[in-house]
């Protein structure tokens, strides 16, 4: 139980890390143009400035 | 990519607590981060079997705060994406070795290809719109980033370091070819937005 716990618990932290580093990289694709990388997803009207 | 983000979304917001517009964004951010991540991996693997990570490291201080603002090119998978990225690295990697021309003549190309790129970016794409606000801001960001790489190219001609300096010219020739790349894909694009 315990290792199935201590499995669990380690997937949630993965989880976190996805959020804490996916919400970081939103919020920073609003400072570019692009990515530096070949391919962009398309970005979310709620990003977008509506100057 | 973009089902595993959409799965990791999924497992993340199980208690659908999550507003839609919080969903997209996070999508978003997930699936740019593994996409991005992915694609620094390869690149240290293949950096590494080259045994040149100064120099790509290097390569990467110019090349992304450059890309970032002058926009261009973009491919329409990531697999595309992830191949274009790799072999347009090995090419820089391997060519800027390879050249030996007089220093002071790659300074002179890298400054012409500086001056070209800061008359034709930012290049605009469908992916990534933009308001009239930051399209200013972004030029005037790429414009300081292009006099920062100069100084940077004149440092290591006065430091003589051959390999630097070729790195800076073909990592410009290679953002100047996206450029154009960028400006025929997207033309209608920019045209229609009034930024061409």
């Amino acid at each position: 139980m315990r290792k199935i716990h201590d499995y669990m618990m380690r997937k949630r932290g993965i989880l976190n890390v996805f959020m804490v580093i996916g919400a970081m990289t939103a919020m920073m694709a609003r400072e570019g143009f692009c990515f530096f990388i070949y391919h962009q997803p398309e970005f979310p009207d709620a990003l977008k400035d509506n100057e | 990519m973009e089902i595993l983000s959409e799965k990791i979304v999924q497992y993340v917001d199980r208690a659908g607590l999550l507003e839609d517009t919080q969903r997209s964004v996070l999508k978003f951010g997930i699936e740019s981060s593994l996409e991005i991540g992915t694609n620094i991996l390869v690149s240290l693997l293949l950096l590494y079997k080259l045994n040149m990570i100064p120099e790509g490291i290097f390569f990467f201080c110019i090349f992304i705060p450059v890309r970032m603002y002058s926009g261009g090119y973009h491919a329409d998978t990531y697999f595309r994406c992830l191949i274009f990225s790799v072999l347009s690295l090995f090419c820089v990697m391997q060519l800027s070795l390879r050249l030996h021309v007089a220093l002071w003549l790659v300074f002179v190309f890298i400054s012409l290809q500086s001056v070209t790129i800061w008359m034709i970016a930012p290049v605009i794409n469908t992916a990534r719109p933009v308001s009239n606000r930051e399209y200013q801001t972004f030029t005037g960001k790429l414009r300081r980033t292009l006099a920062i790489v100069e100084i940077t190219a004149g440092m290591s001609v006065a430091l003589r370091s051959r390999r630097l300096t070729n790195i800076i010219m073909f990592c410009l020739l290679l953002i100047f070819i996206t450029l154009l790349a960028g400006k025929i894909k997207y033309r209608d694009y920019q045209m229609g937005t009034g930024h061409f």
